[in-house]
């Protein structure tokens, strides 16, 4: 009998790591001259904005709003997306003040404005691995949804 | 600089010619291109000889496919320059043509934009690979986001977004052309299929194959060539969100001018024209809603306004502002690298008087938009 061991990996190394809470956070970059943030974490240390080198590396609290989300309901075409379909998608802006897109857990349903927190979750399977990623769900569990 | 220099040359359309767009499983992408290059030359009257230089647009034809093309009519030793600028590769190809006569280098160019959608994987290289596995570059998906915020802030509805389908694909009845040659209605495209919330399929524009070729000159020869009266292209501007592209907006430093408005007020410095004089406008509609907030960013009118003016009928043919004609990406199909350059080629036949029953009522400037992944915002300015 041999038990093959399911690993768990991320869609891309440098989104988010483990923090001291215990919970994963997001990782980005804030420039230190003009204060602009970024996601993902930018490894060339040149602001966008400000073309100045003082970017410094900082994590999310990983809660923010919805400011907009929309429902995919084909297959994206190109072959590369291997998640389930279809899938809630939209644009959060993360409290340290940068927009970024997501796909939303939309159970229970999401609206604009929304409160949302993030999370990491199964995206697709493939051969041993389980490939994860982050989304963003409602941040509290309001009454009457669980179960 | 955008304004006059003596010392540049006028630019003129001399010739133009547009295959056909649909699906054409047999048909080379180098076939077609080759095909509209002949059928230019024979419009502008010019020998192939003339020419001194081809500019080709095309974003998935694959490494100096422009050559392929330019091989079937027959190598003469000029310099070929492959264009690729997502969706404004043909507009791109125009701009370098235009300028290479502008600046003196040259009489007589050729711009072309081909295309032969691929089957199967298609690669797109304006998203970062983890963006791609996470399901972020469905077009109509980032479309749909634009449309959130539009109709929030605006109040349109997909009754709005629908009229414009309705419109151009009337427009589109009318191009032995397009692809799509047949109207539909409201409710046909209201109860189209859901594909991202809240855009339909018939909100959405189809692929296409196709080409489109011009022979630009500063030599005009004949009353039927249209004076280039600008050609602009802006790609990106920090901080303003571009959904084609997966860039969102910055929140601490949005720009104060957006990439459309900055390339449509420099084409209109360039012509030394303001959209009041414009008569005829081939706007950007891959997807339906985005006609409308185009309009108002080229400067057409206020912010919100345009579902008001479309359903006035401002925009049909007969309109006081007539938009996308040959019935847009939305009937004409979407071969990218020739998409706007068949917006140039409308323009043209437009101003010429040559649009068959299409035909708007004595035009004597016409503008073309077209965006593109990157991004890139393309805006040309035509004049009889």
């Amino acid at each position: 009998m041999t038990t093959i061991e399911r690993k768990t990996i991320p869609v891309m190394d440098g989104l988010w790591q483990l923090e001291t809470d215990g919970k994963p956070h997001l990782l980005g970059s804030r420039c230190e001259a003009c204060g602009e943030v970024f996601f993902p974490r930018k490894t060339l240390n040149f602001c966008m904005n400000c073309h100045k080198e003082s970017l410094e590396e900082i994590t999310f609290s990983g809660k923010g709003r919805v400011l907009m989300l929309t429902k995919v309901e084909r297959q994206p075409a190109g072959g590369f997306y291997k998640g389930a379909v279809p899938y809630t998608y939209g644009i959060v802006q993360l409290d340290e003040g940068v927009n970024i897109f997501s796909q939303l857990i939309d159970e229970p349903a999401l609206s604009n404005d929304e409160r949302v927190e993030m999370v990491v979750v199964k995206l697709y399977e493939e051969e041993d691995n389980d490939v994860m990623t982050f989304k963003f769900k409602a941040e509290i569990i309001r009454e009457g949804d669980k179960g | 600089m955008m304004g006059k220099n003596t010392q540049w040359k006028d630019v003129y359309v001399q010739g133009t010619s547009t295959t056909k767009w649909g699906f054409f499983p047999d048909v080379s992408a180098s076939s077609m291109g080759s095909e509209a290059i002949v059928n230019a030359l024979r419009d502008a009257r010019t020998k192939w000889g003339e020419v001194e230089a081809v500019f080709a647009g095309s974003v998935y034809q694959g490494t100096a496919s422009g050559h392929r093309v330019v091989g079937e009519i027959g190598f003469t030793g000029i310099p070929i320059v492959n264009v690729e600028n997502a969706c404004s590769s043909g507009a791109t190809a125009f701009r370098l043509a235009y300028d290479s006569i502008r600046l003196g280098q040259y009489e007589t160019v050729l711009a072309i934009g081909f295309e032969k959608m691929p089957r199967g994987p298609i690669p797109s290289t304006a998203f970062p690979g983890w963006q791609l596995a996470m399901g972020f570059n469905v077009q109509p998906a980032n479309y749909a986001l634009e449309t959130m915020e539009y109709m929030r802030q605006y109040g349109a509805t997909v009754e709005d977004f629908a009229r414009v389908s309705v419109k151009n694909r009337r427009n589109g009845s009318l191009n032995p052309n397009a692809r799509f040659q047949k109207e539909v209605s409201a409710e046909e495209v209201l109860q189209s299929a859901m594909i991202a919330s809240p855009l339909r399929l018939l909100n959405c524009c189809p692929l296409a194959d196709g080409a489109v070729a011009m022979v630009l000159t500063s030599k005009p020869e004949s009353n039927r060539a249209i004076h280039v009266a600008s050609s602009v292209l802006v790609s990106g501007v920090y901080g303003e969100e571009s959904y084609q592209s997966g860039i969102t907006a910055s929140v601490q430093h949005y720009p104060s001018e957006g990439i459309v408005e900055k390339s449509a007020r420099q084409a209109f410095e360039m012509a030394g024209y303001g959209p009041k004089d414009i008569d005829v406008v081939q706007a950007y509609d891959s997807m339906g809603p985005g006609e409308l907030w185009d309009i108002e960013k080229l400067g057409f009118c206020a912010r919100g306004t345009a579902p008001e003016l479309l359903r006035e009928g401002v925009f049909d043919l007969m309109g006081r502002l007539p938009v996308n004609t040959d019935g847009g990406l939305l009937s004409r199909g979407h071969p990218l690298g020739a998409t706007a350059l068949a917006q140039i080629h409308e323009l043209v036949l437009q101003l010429r008087g040559e649009a068959g029953h299409r035909q708007v009522a004595d035009p004597k400037l016409g503008l073309a938009h077209a965006m593109g992944a990157g991004p890139n915002s393309a805006v040309t300015i035509l004049q009889r």
